[in-house]
């Protein structure tokens, strides 16, 4: 047991997932969060979102509740999806009250119709992902957090999950999005953090960040052979 | 980390809607698909009973009066705390999916699991009173304060499940240490026999057991429509707040590393 502690507590033989993170982002601020794979972004999101505390440092919100946008499909497949709502939604803080406000905008916006009062194990891969993202887009976050969460159910629901996702946009407080795309960091952030082994690689302005990463990356990429 | 843990308490009130939400779920959920339902909470400890009173009343022909009566009351009182316990162990590596999702604080899981467990005890108790008529017996002024008794088990339980559900995350030797380690518990407890029933020379040490306290707290009302020893009540329920907040803060402080182990 004290050897168990003595590991707990001991900062030897640790891998840092990032370190040596420092950034501010302002009310209205949209900022989009690029690195390689493994390069820490995740596990700074999980940080942002209060999910993960940090082993040093702070993290300040000034009193706004940050949301990460996930796809929580981890639902109690012996409850109906109706049941789940209340259940996710309490997850997220909300009681049974404020969420029945809402209740009805939520299953419209899923399109599970009378499937809503059924068992969620009777249900397709593709209306549990339905259901679970309008369920997050409907939780209103005052600092909205989003890992790539996009492309979900068929084109249309896609479609739709996108004008969503723009209009929560221009509601919350600042944005925190982890992306690969670089069009869409370009388009729609105003800040860029480029984390490189979990390290900060660059920060600021989207262009040049942006153009700075493509450079580094294009460097490390392996050669494609021609075919004969 | 007592500012933690002071914040982390005021975050678990505000949540509260998720513990009554998660108790629920719990109560719905069990034995879904099955014909008796919930009844299989109560054939456990009915079960055991029977194999009770076989070999101690009809083999041994040693007990003693209303010994079927004894024994039910205090397996359903002994289910509450070890299904309490593991359960809030289980739900809380269960979980673990979710706590990488969104930011809560992790202390609902054992919370809504002993909750749970204390609504299935309450029901199994109104049954014993329903049928201890067969044995004479009816609900007296003492049957109400069987309340008080469950409200110092549960704070004695809650901290053990606190404790353990966080323990268990890094060191999975304390689900097989409740697993095989608490049946022993219940046999060193006044559970099949009564408390005058042990050696004068041993009760300094036996009574050193909170359970040498609450399962003759539930057979004194129920069987001997009397009032439970306060005093030796108030022992137990002070100790088990302290133990409580002890775990409370060990939780608290292992918490942040829920999401970081795979």
């Amino acid at each position: 047991m004290a050897e168990f502690l003595r590991r707990q507590n001991s900062t030897e033989s640790k891998f840092w997932a990032i370190r040596d993170v420092s950034f501010a982002v302002r009310d209205g601020d949209v900022l989009g969060v690029i690195g390689r794979n493994g390069s820490g972004k995740s596990t700074l999101l999980l940080t942002l979102a209060g999910i993960i505390r940090p082993d040093f440092g702070t993290i300040q919100t000034l009193g706004l509740r940050p949301t990460l946008l996930t796809m929580t499909t981890g639902f109690e497949t012996d409850l109906s999806g109706r049941e789940n709502i209340y259940l996710q939604a309490a997850y997220f803080g909300f009681s049974r009250s404020r969420i029945r406000e809402r209740i009805d905008e939520i299953i419209e916006f899923s399109e599970l119709g009378s499937f809503i009062d059924a068992q969620m194990r009777t249900y397709s891969t593709g209306m549990r992902v339905r259901l679970a993202f309008s369920i997050a887009v409907h939780i209103e976050p005052e600092i909205l957090l989003i890992d790539e969460v996009l492309g979900v159910g068929d084109a249309s629901f896609t479609e739709k999950s996108r004008a969503k996702l723009r209009e929560l946009m221009k509601k919350a407080h600042a944005i925190v999005i982890v992306s690969h795309s670089m069009s869409f960091i370009r388009k729609t952030c105003t800040k860029v953090l480029w984390l490189q082994e979990g390290r900060i690689a660059g920060f600021g302005n989207p262009q040049d960040v942006v153009n700075a990463y493509i450079a580094a990356t294009e460097g490390t990429r392996a050669p494609v052979r021609a075919l004969p | 980390m007592l500012k933690a843990a002071w914040a982390d308490l005021r975050a678990t009130i505000h949540f509260f809607p998720l513990v009554r939400e998660l108790v629920a779920s719990s109560l719905k959920t069990e034995n879904v698909g099955t014909v008796l339902g919930y009844l299989w909470w109560l054939l456990h400890p009915l079960m055991q009973m029977g194999a009770y009173v076989i070999l101690v009343d009809v083999i041994l022909q040693g007990s003693q009066r209303r010994f079927v009566l004894l024994v039910l009351t205090t397996l359903l009182a002994w289910k509450f705390f070890s299904a309490g316990v593991r359960d809030a162990i289980n739900t809380t590596l269960n979980k673990e999916g979710r706590m990488r999702q969104i930011a809560f604080p992790k202390v609902v899981f054992p919370l809504s699991t002993m909750f749970a467990d204390m609504i299935r005890f309450l029901v199994g108790l109104l049954v014993v009173l329903a049928v201890s008529p067969i044995w004479g017996l009816y609900p007296s002024k003492a049957t109400p304060f069987l309340l008080v008794v469950t409200f110092v088990q549960l704070i004695f339980g809650l901290a053990f499940a606190v404790l353990f559900s966080a323990l268990n995350f890094f060191l999975r030797d304390i689900g097989n240490f409740v697993t095989y380690m608490f049946p022993l518990w219940y046999y060193i407890s006044p559970g099949l026999y009564r408390l005058d029933q042990v050696p004068p020379g041993w009760m300094h040490y036996y009574m050193i057991n909170p359970f040498a306290t609450l399962l003759p707290a539930y057979q004194e009302i129920i069987l001997d429509q009397q009032l439970p020893n306060f005093r030796d009540l108030g022992i137990v329920f002070g100790g088990s707040c302290i133990f409580l907040v002890a775990a409370y803060l060990v939780f608290v402080r292992l918490q942040s590393s829920f999401a970081k182990v795979n």
